[in-house]
């Protein structure tokens, strides 16, 4: 589980409501802007990476566009994981919905536990 | 003896008046005071008589006469003028102041008496003494003288006597008599039948030439004065006389037997005339007549007598002078018994009686002449011969001349009648031969004069008849047309004028008749100039006026005056170049008055207003006719002083022309209502005369008061745009810079709110998440507790309207962005089918029913987002703001209508008052308090739309419904 966002109170919440909601356990790796999520992710060992990715689009040194760019060229991790973008800006989200983006799900800020159950139903029926 | 001298003399006693009183009725002598008497009042008048003032007893005595007679003394004594010198004494010695003395004897007015004289003046007075020697005893010679001159009295009373029987008998007689006295011929008698002939006239006392003025002229007082300077007496038995008398203002003829004598005084020298004359006026016309008839039966039988002379010296003269030669011949050998002098100038002097022919003229024997005298002799049958040739010796030059001779040889019969002789009669006809032959020549010289002036005659013919003037010869006094020419005839096309009088041809040109008729009188040439001919339209000819001037001359055969010719010249070019002259003048003249400008000529240097046009009479306020002729200064006074004499003697002086712009004129002329000060535009051009002088200018102007105060008028206004200009462009700077601030402003507050929603909707969007977190976290007993359940009720409901307000800020930045988003043609249905998806859980809520209306394949050129935002907060709204009451209805309508697309969305919601409806599109307007929202959605359509260019309106009414409806320009 990787949380890219730049705000920390944000990545708190998400934190606790990932943990609350899905009482997971495990370890959630948080990076403030796409740089360090990169190097997380390069970082990883192989199967050992995040199976989800919250990233928000609007953050300082990489933002959330240049993170999509350099994520495409990774090497494909094994589980692919679940990508979901997360922004403030109604905007951002149509713009990225219009490209081709290696992005699972697109989210209004803020995440709430309504939102994450449902994206939970859409991404993974079976469970 | 001085008076100074006797009054010392006299005793002092009695008084000297009584001494001289007694002195005088004692004196012996006849004592008398004369006072004189003058011709008149004049100081220079002659002194004419006396007056007696006193005579004293002796001279009363003496002269029988009172103290004082009232007479004067030429009255008493007139002979006394005349007579022995008495009044000449009186009067010398007066005037002398001398005293004087006189003796003389007097034998007049009824004194006789020796008288001696004493006088002298005294004072105005004359004094005289004077004695007589009546009472002394006279000598024996002086008895003896006296009885002789009482016999010489009664003698000259005995002539008296006679001369007054004289006197009578010739105031009596049948005759006119009248006698003169002196070289002045002054009448001193005139008897009746002399006064007879002049009853009027007062002779006695006046002279002839006075009298009877015309004596002077008609030689009758030359006669007089010869007379009496020759003492010849002149008689004429009978002068003719014309006599003027009052009656007979005519003068009258008259003959008088008159006779001048002169007079002779005793000494023998001529003193005066008499003139006697008598009428023989009767007798000299009876005479005269008689005379008349003398002469005229005298003249007749003068003219008998010389006639009858005349023909004996003919007779005569044809015996002696006549040219014919004639001769008789006696016998049969022809000798000559008779012949003349023509005769024998023929025979060169040959001829001698007795002689035969033969002899005399033998040249003509061979001639045949004998022969021929042989044969009348033999015959007795005369021969007559005429233009015989025939060879005759010539004496001057000896030789044989040829002679033509005329003859008859006529036989001479005794009383038996047998032929005894033969008459030769011979005429020399050479001369007349030779004449006869000279005129024969000359006929036929003449002959070939009159064919050639025939054929001038036919030449001038010609050349009237082709003549380009028009020629006619009227004849007689009633002016036959005799001749005309084509010219002529052209000027009457078609009228048959030959023959014709003028009345006839052209009844009714009476001026021309009268013209023509007094020509022909008096010999006068006339014209008449440019009399217009109307001619008739002819075939292939338009009617036309022709102008001819016509001469009339009288035509003359012979000198006298036989007809009137006629010449008419075809001027019609000449008057047709002339109307054009003055159709162009008047054409200058129509443009010198009708043009723009005002034009003025003003001639010399008094600038005499010589023409001016309505214009410039306009200008100065005047009428042209009270200006013209005048000098301009005192025609307008009013432009005196301005200059306006400098510049046109300049201009005269220079001859250059001069242009003034737009100057100002002072000109007195307020009652036209124009401005006193005017401006014009002015040339003055010097005008020259035809000697290249300048002699006057021509001045052409303009007003331009109205331009000129337009003008000044429109740069006042323009200044004042200029200013008002400046401030706008100030102002519009500032309106720039505010402009642009307020844009800078606008995008920063777009920017602002863009940042503000974004940044703050992080933070809330936290705060949401950290209450739920909390709201979890809290222990349950906690969250029972009623003050922490109301307090995070409260904290949930804060952080929710700080995201609807963060939201709809978004909204708002949303405007901005929309400007920079492209324009698409944008399909309507697809997007209002998306709308309605997303709103399908709010259209479930509100169980309402949405019919739509959008017909497929509508487009509007639009923004496909901000088409998508109208669309959605429409039907929101009207979802939003439906009536409990009822049912919510909403229709959706899109059609294409002449004005452009137009979107309405209907609803039967809670409407709107019309104050409602004036704040609905404002920001932050809520108008129902009972839905939730802020307010932003219709001012944001609002603004999308208008940007656009679109339009979008309202109707609504409360309690019913609301109609939006939106219009996109086609």
């Amino acid at each position: 589980m990787l949380l890219v966002d730049d705000d920390s109170t944000t990545n708190f919440l998400n934190q606790l409501l990932l943990k609350r909601t899905l009482g997971l356990t495990e370890q959630v790796l948080v990076a403030e802007n796409g740089q360090q999520a990169l190097a997380q992710l390069r970082a990883a060992t192989p199967g050992g990476g995040p199976q989800l990715i919250l990233l928000d689009l609007n953050m300082p040194v990489m933002n959330g566009w240049e993170f999509l760019a350099a994520y495409q060229q990774l090497p494909p991790a094994t589980p692919r994981p679940l990508l979901v973008l997360l922004s403030s800006s109604d905007h951002d989200l149509a713009k990225a919905r219009t490209q081709q983006l290696p992005v699972d799900a697109f989210l209004t800020k803020p995440l709430n536990r309504e939102k994450l159950l449902t994206l939970l139903q859409e991404q993974f029926p079976a469970a | 003896m001085p008076a100074s001298a006797l009054a010392s003399l006299l005793p002092a006693d009695p008084s000297p008046a009584a001494l001289l009183e007694a002195l005088l009725a004692v004196s012996l002598t006849g004592v008398i005071l004369f006072r004189p008497v003058y011709a008149g009042a004049a100081a220079d008048a002659p002194l004419v008589d006396l007056a007696y003032e006193y005579l004293n007893p002796a001279a009363q005595q003496m002269l029988q006469l009172p103290a004082r007679p009232p007479e004067t003394f030429l009255t008493l004594f007139p002979s006394a003028a005349t007579q022995e010198g008495v009044f000449a004494f009186y009067r010398d010695t007066f005037l002398a102041g001398q005293p004087g003395q006189h003796q003389f004897n007097y034998q007049h007015d009824g004194l006789d008496g020796y008288f001696q004289l004493a006088a002298q003046r005294q004072g105005a007075l004359l004094v005289v003494s004077f004695t007589d020697t009546n009472n002394q005893p006279r000598t024996a010679a002086e008895q003896a003288l006296r009885a002789s001159q009482a016999r010489e009295q009664a003698a000259r009373q005995e002539a008296e006597q006679e001369r007054r029987q004289l006197h009578t008998v010739l105031s009596q007689l049948p005759a006119q008599v009248a006698t003169y006295r002196g070289p002045d011929h002054v009448y001193d008698f005139v008897n009746a039948r002399y006064q007879a002939y002049f009853p009027q006239q007062a002779f006695v006392g006046r002279s002839v030439a006075q009298a009877l003025p015309e004596a002077a002229t008609n030689g009758v007082l030359a006669l007089f004065d010869q007379v009496y300077r020759t003492g010849d007496a002149y008689h004429n038995p009978e002068q003719e006389f014309w006599l003027t008398t009052h009656d007979h203002p005519q003068p009258q003829q008259l003959f008088l037997s008159f006779t001048l004598l002169p007079l002779r005084d005793a000494l023998g020298q001529v003193s005066g005339l008499l003139d006697f004359s008598y009428d023989v006026t009767a007798q000299v016309l009876a005479r005269q007549q008689v005379e008349q008839l003398n002469q005229e039966l005298e003249a007749r039988v003068q003219a008998r007598t010389a006639q009858l002379s005349a023909q004996q010296r003919a007779l005569g003269q044809i015996l002696a002078q006549v040219p014919a030669a004639i001769a008789t011949l006696a016998g049969p050998e022809h000798r000559y018994s008779f012949f003349n002098a023509p005769y024998q100038a023929l025979a060169a002097q040959r001829t001698v009686l007795g002689q035969t022919v033969a002899e005399v003229f033998p040249e003509v024997v061979e001639q045949g002449f004998i022969d021929l005298l042989d044969q009348v002799y033999a015959t007795g049958q005369p021969f007559i011969g005429t233009d015989i040739v025939i060879m005759l010796h010539d004496e001057a030059t000896g030789q044989p001349e040829q002679r033509y001779v005329d003859f008859i040889y006529q036989p001479l019969v005794d009383d038996n009648q047998q032929t005894v002789g033969v008459l030769a009669f011979i005429l020399d006809v050479t001369e007349r031969v030779r004449a006869r032959k000279q005129v024969e020549m000359l006929q036929a010289a003449m002959l070939a004069t009159t064919q050639r002036q025939a054929q001038a005659r036919e030449n001038v013919y010609q050349l009237f008849e082709q003549a380009p003037a028009a020629i006619c010869l009227l004849r007689a006094p009633d002016h036959r047309i005799d001749y005309l020419n084509p010219a002529y005839q052209a000027l009457f096309p078609g009228q048959q004028l030959h023959g014709k009088t003028l009345h006839q041809a052209q009844p009714q040109a009476r001026e021309v008749l009268a013209l023509v008729d007094g020509v022909y009188q008096t010999g006068t040439a006339q014209t008449q100039r440019e009399v217009a001919v109307a001619l008739p339209a002819t075939a292939g000819q338009p009617a036309t006026t022709r102008y001819v001037d016509f001469l009339y001359e009288a035509y003359r055969e012979q000198d006298r005056i036989v007809g009137v010719a006629l010449f008419g010249t075809d001027v019609t070019d000449r008057v047709a170049a002339r109307q054009q002259r003055d159709a162009q003048q008047a054409d200058q003249t129509r443009l010198f008055a009708q043009a723009p400008q005002a034009i003025v000529v003003l001639r010399g240097r008094s600038f005499i207003i010589e023409q001016a046009n309505e214009n410039a009479a306009l200008i100065w306020g005047q009428p042209v006719a009270e200006v013209l002729g005048r000098p301009h200064f005192e025609a307008i006074p009013s432009s005196a002083g301005q200059g306006f004499e400098q510049l046109l003697t300049g201009v005269l002086d220079s001859g250059e022309a001069v242009v003034l712009h737009e100057v100002p004129i002072e000109l007195a002329r307020a009652h036209t209502g124009r401005p006193a000060t005017g401006y014009y535009s002015i040339l003055f051009k010097p005008l020259r005369d035809e000697h290249q002088q300048v002699s006057g200018v021509a001045v052409m102007w303009t007003e331009q008061t109205d331009q000129v105060l337009a003008r000044q008028q429109v740069q006042a206004l323009n200044r004042e745009l200029a200013a008002i200009n400046e401030r706008l462009t100030a102002t519009n700077k500032e309106l720039h810079e505010t402009n642009a601030r307020l844009t800078r402003a606008n995008t920063d507050l777009g920017t602002f709110v863009y940042t503000a929603s974004h940044d703050l909707k992080a933070p809330i969007s936290n705060i949401e998440g950290l209450v739920a977190a909390l709201r979890e976290t809290l222990p349950a007993a906690v969250q029972q507790d009623e003050l922490i359940g109301q307090l995070l009720g409260l904290l949930d409901n804060t952080v929710q309207r700080f995201l609807d307000t963060i939201a709809q800020l978004t909204d708002l930045s949303r405007l901005q962005r929309a400007y920079e988003e492209p324009t698409e043609l944008l399909a309507l249905a697809p997007v209002v089918a998306g709308v309605l998806a997303d709103l399908a859980p709010a259209i479930a809520e509100a169980g309402a029913d949405v019919q739509v209306q959008v017909p497929a394949g509508l487009r509007v050129s639009f923004t496909p987002t901000s088409m998508r935002s109208i669309i959605f907060n429409l039907l929101s709204n009207a979802l939003q703001y439906r009536d409990p009451q009822r049912p919510a209805r909403v229709q959706l309508r899109a059609e294409r209508q002449p004005q452009g697309l137009v979107l309405t969305v209907a609803d039967n919601g809670l409407g709107l008052t019309d104050s409602q409806q004036q704040r609905l599109f404002q920001v932050f307007q809520r108008l129902h308090t009972h839905v939730a929202g802020l307010g932003v959605g219709l001012y944001l359509i609002k603004r999308l739309i208008e940007n656009a260019g679109a339009r979008i309106s309202v109707k609504s009414k409360a309690g019913v419904g609301s109609t939006f409806t939106v219009t996109f320009p086609a």
